[in-house]
């Protein structure tokens, strides 16, 4: 063999090495062609997944404000607290878990020992709505035992939102409340769910190998839209009025229920709506009434236990005023007389006859008045102060079928109002009124004086505004405006007027007639020293009911009278002992009503009768000598009362600037450090003014007096300090009047 | 010389002599000549120690520009990165105390429920509700009067100038 050149040799190491290189080159390129063109897109998706977060912002949810922008319902961030079950081996971490948990998170042992028990499952949540504070106590909890028991592995946190309702029962009825995943489940809260929800935003960013989110050129950002906020027609201030009057109603009379409405007359805006018993809207899933409870836990039997708890649940979140019906009664007389007279079937000056009951044509038994031996010859307007069924009866026959039908749909009674409310009651024709061809003229008859049919509260107080603003039917709303996140308005509603019922001279007539009945009529209890109020009462029996003596009593007035500004609906519901309008109801409106009209500063304007029993203001006392003082006290009107022995006043009660009714008792102390003279408070209730006022006065004590005083027949239902209680001489305690004659008004 | 019978071999011989490559003498390429360079003078190879050492100096100095640069990026990136990161940690921090920020203010209104504030106010603090005959009106308006340009504001409606004024003096003068 020739002996290889190195050129040789060069070449051919040459040309290996080339070899190498192409094959080399060529894996890679094979390697690379590989991967980007047959896996390119399930690389390119892995390494999104692992170099790119993608979170989506929850938005936050839309808060809920009064009129004056008082908050009534906010959210905030919170936690949800989940266990892992499937990581829990040992039992040490097992108890470790459920007693750390039921102990920070206040939680039953039991619930959450079940809830760990599930081994099957890798996430449980425990308990949402965590707030921070406790979410740390849990995570120095889980620290403390990271190292022995792994309980970082068991317990986790998920972000979460909290909604706050920071007046507990105020408005529940109304507000509502949200469910898990923040979802409106009642009230207005499920009504405007989708304007309060907002729109999620989306986040993503690039991850660096720690995975930290890296540096925001590499982020993109779609932002959440917080959810809209919204301005309610509710007034703070009158909202409580309302509700205190119908907590109290609804203690007094031990009713089933009691609801009310306050309504702006000439805008139909709702300025306070409440149902009795309410609940309190931070614990939506918790029988708020004790005794239900009790009743609840005494069953036995699981299954009938839970559903006696969810219907006690959805009772207490039913907004009564807004899905219950009933029979009007004597309420929807006013309607009667507006529609007679705006078609001239009767003037205010049309006579009537009442023997205490009417036999029509049409009908064997007699349909009776309230008043059994008959009211005599009465006129129109006394005819409505009267309650009188017969005189109704008839002006409703002279009416007729097709014009009280007319009327009866132009008022609003046969549909919905459409209040941006949930669950409002759907009048149906046939079930819950009479439908326009079946209506008989014995239909006619019981319909005037508003029995054998139904309407709910909401219908009523906006038909009755429609008498107090001139003859126009309102739209009722509760949602004054929508605004956005930074308090900007995006929507606001505007008073919508439906459809002229009557005519304005008609209104005047009617509200002068409802002024008659607050006056003299069945609505005396309905009276505001100060202010001109028109009402009317009712009184109805169940007919849906199994108790044939339930009855539902309701008042509805108007002040003031010469142009009304707000209108009150008080419907007491099965209300025991007492079950007339004009004796439970119209007493509740009275106070709602003096309270909204001091709160509006509408100025009252005092008859020389109010005038006279006015109360009057201490004088100053302190500081004078003894004698001085007395003759001043007296000069008055007052009664003085000197305790000590010293030459000057120092302290006097009442203080000077109080109210105090004549004749009232001013102690006098002369000694700065003297012990305060003690008195144990009589009862003051079940009697007249002027029995009150004596008993009070010989016990040490002032009485001021609120409700109606003049009048036959009025007597104390209530006092401000209870009997038997010990309270410092000349202590003022407010006395609660009514009437109960001549107030009745169910046959 | 082979004979064959197929082929006429000597149409394949050739008579000339076989062809050689001309036996040249290797061609001597001119030697070339070796100057010997003359050997550096001192003062030359100072100037080229120090034009090296000016290149090192050059090479070294671009190529350190170059890391630092290279490393001020680098930091930049990782001080960045850190900064980011205390963001994202104070962005937590915000959402945890806004919503801390919420709950204790819903506490506090409940704390001053409207209820509340009537209990207090007439159990603790012995207060009563304002009485209607505690309000008096004060009446502000002031007798009717008008006001004129230049002049004082009269009762009953003449023009009375203060006449000191320089102008005015002068009007007076000229009028």
């Amino acid at each position: 063999m020739a002996k290889r050149s190195t050129r040789m040799i060069a070449k051919r190491s040459m040309a290996v090495a080339l070899a190498i290189i192409f094959i080399g080159f060529g894996a890679g390129v094979v390697s690379l062609a590989r991967i980007q063109l047959i896996h390119g897109e399930e690389y390119k998706e892995k390494a999104r997944m692992q170099q790119l977060s993608d979170t989506t912002i929850s938005p936050q949810r839309g808060t809920i404000y009064d009129c004056n922008g008082e908050v009534l319902s906010e959210s905030a961030t919170a936690w949800r607290v989940y266990i892992v079950p499937s990581k829990i081996e040992t039992d040490a971490q097992m108890e470790l878990t459920v007693s750390g948990l039921s102990a920070i998170l206040e939680m039953d042992e039991e619930t959450v020992r079940k809830k760990a028990e599930q081994s099957e499952y890798n996430y449980v949540s425990v308990k949402e709505g965590v707030e921070n504070n406790t979410k740390e106590a849990l995570a120095a909890y889980i620290d403390e035992h990271r190292e022995d028991d792994a309980l970082h592995t068991i317990i986790g946190f998920d972000p979460d939102t909290k909604r706050y309702y920071p007046y507990n029962n105020f408005a529940s009825s109304v507000i509502g409340f949200t469910g898990a995943d923040d979802e409106g489940r009642a009230g207005l809260e499920l009504q405007y769910d989708e304007e309060l929800t907002g729109t999620p935003g989306r986040i993503i960013t690039a991850k660096n190998g720690a995975q930290d989110d890296m540096a925001e050129q590499y982020e993109s950002a779609y932002d959440a839209k917080q959810g809209d906020g919204l301005v309610l027609t509710i007034d703070k201030v009158i909202q409580y009025y309302l509700e205190k009057s119908l907590k109290q109603a609804y203690v007094d009379t031990q009713a089933k229920s009691t609801y009310g409405i306050v309504m702006d007359v000439d805008t139909g805006a709702i300025l306070a709506m409440a149902t009795m018993p309410d609940y309190n809207l931070n614990e939506p899933r918790v029988v708020a009434d004790a005794s239900v409870q009790a009743k609840i836990d005494a069953i036995q039997d699981e299954s009938e236990r839970s559903k006696a708890e969810g219907e006690a649940l959805y009772s207490q979140w039913r907004n009564r005023a807004i899905s219950d019906t009933y029979e009007p009664g004597s309420v929807f007389k006013i309607f009667v007389a507006a529609a007679a007279l705006e078609e001239n079937v009767v003037t205010l000056d049309t006579t009537y006859t009442c023997t205490g009951s009417i036999t029509p044509s049409f009908r064997n038994r007699p349909i009776y008045c309230s008043n059994h031996a008959g009211h005599g010859t009465e006129n129109f307007t006394q005819g409505l102060m009267n309650s009188c069924n017969p005189f109704f009866v008839t002006v409703g026959l002279e009416l007729g079928t097709e014009k009280f039908y007319q009327y009866y749909e132009a008022f609003g009674f046969t549909e919905k109002t459409g209040i941006d409310l949930p669950a409002e009651a759907a009048p149906v024709a046939g079930v819950t009124y009479y439908s326009k061809d079946k209506f008989t003229v014995s239909d006619l008859a019981s319909s005037s004086f508003g029995q054998t049919f139904q309407v709910s509260s909401i219908q009523m107080i906006t038909a009755a505004c429609a008498i107090g603003n001139g003859g126009k039917l309102m739209q009722p709303y509760i949602v004054k405006a929508r605004v956005d996140a930074d308090g900007n308005t995006i929507a606001e509603t505007k008073p919508t007027v439906k459809r002229q019922v009557i005519s304005e001279k008609v209104s005047q007539e009617v509200l002068g007639m409802m002024e008659e009945v607050v006056k003299g009529g069945t609505g005396r209890n309905g009276y505001v020293a100060g202010y001109r109020v028109a009402g009317k009462t009712g009184t109805s029996e169940k007919l849906s009911g199994t108790d044939a003596s339930a009855r539902i009593a309701s008042f509805v007035g108007m002040a003031p009278a010469n142009d009304p500004k707000i209108a009150v609906l008080i419907v007491v519901d099965e209300p025991k002992g007492q079950t007339g309008g004009g004796a439970v109801a119209a007493p509740v409106a009275a106070e709602v009503i003096e309270n909204t009209m001091n709160y509006l500063n509408i100025e009252p304007q005092y008859t020389e009768e109010e005038l006279a029993t006015l109360d009057l203001k201490t004088p100053t006392a302190t500081n004078m000598s003894v004698s001085d003082a007395k003759a001043k006290i007296e000069a008055e009107g007052l009664t003085p009362k000197v305790i000590g022995d010293g030459d000057t006043v120092a302290y006097q009660m009442p203080e000077a600037g109080q109210t105090i009714a004549k004749n009232g008792v001013v102690v006098l102390y002369t000694d700065q450090n003297a012990e305060r003279s003690k008195v144990k408070v009589p009862d003051l209730t079940n009697l007249s003014v002027a029995e009150a006022s004596r008993r009070a006065l010989n016990a040490g004590l002032n009485i001021r007096i609120a409700g109606i005083t003049s009048g036959e027949g009025i007597v104390s239902y209530r006092q401000s300090i209870d009997k038997d209680t010990e309270a410092e001489a000349g202590t003022i305690i407010t006395v609660y009047f009514k009437t109960n004659t001549n107030i009745d008004d169910l046959a | 010389m082979a004979s064959s019978n197929a082929y006429d071999l000597r149409l394949f011989e050739s008579t000339a002599a076989p062809r050689r490559a001309p036996n040249r003498a290797p061609e001597r390429r001119p030697k070339p000549k070796i100057v010997k360079r003359p050997a550096p003078t001192a003062a030359q190879l100072r100037a080229q120690q120090r034009a090296a050492f000016r290149q090192s100096v050059k090479v070294l100095s671009l190529s350190a520009l170059v890391l630092v640069l290279f490393a001020a990026r680098l930091y930049g990136s990782a001080r960045l990165d850190e900064v980011n990161h205390q963001v994202a940690d104070l962005e937590d921090q915000l959402s945890i105390v806004s919503s801390e920020n919420t709950r204790l203010n819903m506490e506090l209104k409940s704390r001053v429920s409207l209820e509340r504030v009537e209990e207090y106010a007439t159990n603790v603090l012995g207060m009563v509700k304002q009485g209607n005959y505690q309000i008096e009106y004060v009446d502000l308006a002031e007798a009717d009067g008008v006001v004129v340009a230049d002049g004082e504001q009269t009762v009953d409606g003449s023009d009375q100038t203060d006449g000191s004024s320089l102008f005015e003096k002068l009007k007076a003068y000229l009028s």
